[in-house]
Parts: C-alpha cells; sequence; structure tokens
C-alpha cells in the first residue's frame, strides 16, 4: 500500500510537471511579437506632389526624375521615384537637415535638357516610442524646405533649374496620408 | 375470494411498516458507526513555506548562456497558511531582473514584487494525506525600474544608414498592478516537504511606464506584450509545512 501511494504521488508529479512544460514550452512559442508588422506606423517619409506651375493646380509629372543625397558619401539614388505625380522621400533621423538634389531627364543622353536643383529640408527630428517590435520611430516637426540658391526667384536659371516655387502644405510630418510639400515646376 | 384479497392487503401493509422500520434501525445504526471515528486526527493545519525552484534553475542557465539575448536573474519565496478546511491564504515575495534584447531596442526591467490571495484546494485526499489539486486567485504589485540599453529608429527606408542610439535612460519608481488566476497542484513527496507546479493566467491592471518608452518587463508579471495585457507564468516550487494543529476533516 505504501508502495503503491509512493508510485502514485511521483506519476502524479511527473505527469503534472510534464504537463505544465508543455503549457508553457507552447505559450512562450506562440507569443513572439517582436517582428516589426509592415503597417505599423513607424518613421513617415515625406510626401512630395508635383503641381504645374502655371496653373498652380494641375498634376504635373517630373519626367526621368532622378532623387539622391547631396552628401557625397551616399552614392545610391533614391528608389522608386521616377514617373510618379507624388514621391516619397525620407529624411535623415539623426539631423536637421537634409540636402537633396532633384534632377529631371536624369539618364537622358543630351546633357542640356537635365535640369538639377538642390533643396534642403530643415526640420526638427522629434523621437517617438512605438513598441517593442518597431523600437523607436521619428517625427519630423515644423518642417521648412528651402532652395539652396540665394534668392529662388530671381537665380532661377532655366537652363540649369526646373523647381520655381514650393509650398509646404504640412509643417509636421507624423504619417504619410497626405503631400506634405508641393513643387511647382 | 374477496376475504382473501382483503387479508393480503392488510398483511401486505403491516409488512411494509416492519420492513421500513427495520431499515431505519439500520441507518440509525449507520449513524452510530461513522460518528465512533476511532483514527487520530490526520489534517494538518500550519504554514507552509518555500522557494521558486524554477526561477533559481532559470537564473542559472541565464549565467551559463553565452548568447546573453535575454539575461535573467531571480528569486521568489513563497507560503501559504490553511485558515479553513480547503482554503489557504498565500503570499509570494519576489525580485527578479530581465534584460530584453529585441531587434530594435535593448530594455531591462528589475524590481522587486509581491503577490497575495487565496488558494482552494479541489482534491479530495484519502486519509492522511495532504496532497492538492488548487487553484488560485491573487493580486499582484511590483515597484520596478527601466534601463533603455539602446535603441534603433525604425525607417521603412534604409536609404540612410541608421545609426543604433546608445543613449543609456534609466527611469526608477515605477509601479504594475495585476491580477491571476493559478492552477496548480502541490504533493508531499516527503514528510511535510511538497513538490509544486503550477500555471498562472495574468491580467495588468494598472502601470506606470516611463515617458519616453514602455515597460518591457515587469517584475512578477512577466514580459509585456505590445498588443495584450495578458500574460501567462509557472511556478516550480518545493516548500516545508511547519505544522501547527492537527484536525479531524
Amino acid at each position: 500500500m505504501i508502495i503503491n501511494n509512493t508510485y502514485l504521488k511521483v506519476s502524479k508529479t511527473a505527469l503534472l510537471f510534464i504537463g505544465c512544460f508543455a503549457i508553457v514550452y507552447f505559450s512562450a512559442s506562440c507569443e513572439r511579437d517582436d517582428i516589426c508588422p509592415e503597417d505599423a506606423a513607424t518613421t513617415p517619409q515625406v510626401i512630395i506632389k508635383f503641381i504645374d506651375f502655371v496653373t498652380a493646380l494641375d498634376i504635373n509629372q517630373p519626367v526621368d526624375l532622378e532623387v539622391r543625397s547631396a552628401d557625397p558619401a551616399i552614392t545610391d539614388v533614391i528608389s522608386d521615384v521616377t514617373s510618379l505625380d507624388s514621391i516619397l522621400i525620407p529624411l535623415k533621423t539623426d539631423a536637421s537637415i537634409t540636402q537633396l538634389i532633384f534632377t529631371t531627364n536624369a539618364t537622358s543622353e543630351d546633357e542640356s535638357l537635365i535640369r538639377r536643383d538642390t533643396i534642403d529640408f530643415l526640420y526638427t527630428p522629434q523621437e517617438e516610442y512605438v513598441n517593442s517590435a518597431c523600437g523607436f520611430r521619428v517625427n519630423y516637426l515644423g518642417l521648412e524646405v528651402e532652395f539652396t540658391r540665394d534668392n529662388s526667384n530671381i537665380d532661377f536659371d532655366e537652363d540649369k533649374n526646373w523647381i520655381r516655387n514650393i509650398i509646404v502644405q504640412q509643417r509636421d510630418i507624423t504619417d504619410e496620408t497626405n503631400a506634405h510639400v508641393l513643387f511647382l515646376h | 375470494m374477496r376475504l382473501m384479497r382483503t387479508y393480503f392487503f392488510y398483511i401486505s401493509i403491516l409488512l411494509c411498516g416492519v420492513i421500513s422500520a427495520q431499515e431505519e434501525k439500520e441507518k440509525e445504526e449507520e449513524k452510530k458507526i461513522t460518528a465512533r471515528d476511532t483514527l487520530p486526527p490526520a489534517e494538518k493545519y500550519g504554514f507552509r513555506v518555500g522557494v521558486d525552484i524554477g526561477r533559481l534553475i532559470r537564473t542559472v542557465l541565464s549565467e551559463d548562456n553565452d548568447d546573453t539575448n535575454d539575461e535573467y536573474t531571480g528569486f521568489e519565496i513563497l507560503g501559504d497558511y490553511r485558515i479553513y478546511k480547503n482554503y489557504y491564504l498565500a503570499a509570494e515575495i519576489g525580485n527578479e531582473s530581465l534584460l530584453r534584447n529585441e531587434e530594435n531596442i535593448s530594455v531591462e526591467g528589475a524590481g522587486s514584487y509581491a503577490r497575495i490571495g487565496a488558494d482552494y484546494n479541489a482534491y479530495n485526499n484519502w486519509y492522511g494525506m495532504q496532497n492538492s489539486i488548487y487553484v488560485g486567485l491573487r493580486y499582484g504589485f511590483s515597484t520596478f525600474n527601466q534601463t533603455l540599453n539602446s535603441y534603433k529608429i525604425f525607417n521603412n527606408s534604409d536609404y540612410f544608414p541608421v545609426p543604433v542610439r546608445n543613449e543609456r535612460i534609466e527611469v526608477d519608481s515605477l509601479t504594475a498592478s495585476w491580477v491571476e488566476f493559478i492552477l496548480g497542484i502541490k504533493v508531499e513527496t516527503f514528510k511535510n516537504l511538497y513538490l509544486g507546479a503550477n500555471i498562472s493566467l495574468r491580467r495588468l491592471l494598472s502601470e506606470k511606464t516611463p515617458d519616453r518608452f514602455d515597460n518591457l518587463f515587469v517584475p512578477g508579471f512577466g514580459r509585456t506584450n505590445d498588443y495584450s495585457s495578458y500574460n501567462v507564468g509557472y511556478t516550480y516550487s518545493i516548500s516545508y509545512l511547519i505544522p501547527f494543529v492537527k484536525k479531524k476533516r
């Protein structure tokens, strides 16, 4: 009887321990929430929309657009910007200025067709916690967009430049729903 | 013939009366037998105190592990006191810390906690045995700190390089409270020595979070989840019963 009892106890305990382990293991493996989902509201990019300078209303799609950082250390071009009426542009998260070069007819063989503008994006980056999977994001507050040429109206050179005016629609970049900046050309 | 039937009828009624009277007598005798229990009282009442061996094992394993993905240290003291029949007052106190090295963020949570509540033993023991399969409820409270060691700015565009920020931010005197439902077992393996295991479902009631980020680990509650306030936990305990009195069931 005593042996029987001890056996019962041991087997019961063993069974329960195994059961608990199984439950904990199962729940732990299901708990993976450490991958940042693609639709999460992370660092927004600036939406630039291209408008016709004359009508100031119609969409005017730039031809063969190329956008790259003015920073000589970065040789790549920003991808996925060609032939769209509005484009998404990333800004530096660890600086308060991002200088970008916008070029039309960029791949043209005729050098005289290439038009180039260097634009400064000035802002205050504000870090914000998202969640444990995504970490932090940055909001760009108080956005100002300026030409690097001294007086944008007088210095506009038709043989070199193509953007005539810039209108900032939304100064605080916190989402990617509406156009933040209009480029008139 | 008619007379015969009448006789039978009366006889049967009489018989019924006699049989039922006998049955009652038997019942009374049975009662007397159960009341005259000669066994000595065997239900132990007392204070049971122990430690969580699961947390100790996890601490040791975490130390040996070279992959410092989740650095853990912790210990827990647990105790219960049998107040009435199958009801126990129960409490746990402990201290633990966990470093969570996530892909985009590294946060360590450390601090102390206490849980208080009651257990109900739903297991009907044989004479002299003190095992339990129990359900329990707890209210938990924790005071702790969170240390942000490093983080990344999550950006869908990788055009500009994203440096890892190593700005260390420690936020003290944070608090959290939660409730938990426990399902467990305690088995007396040697005299007054119990091995126990339980699983618990926890729900966060309140938490004070750092201004700039979130609590990623709450001592006593466990890891927090971005999308839910629930968590599960487990305990493996070894405990010793200090019996005060023995009572009949």
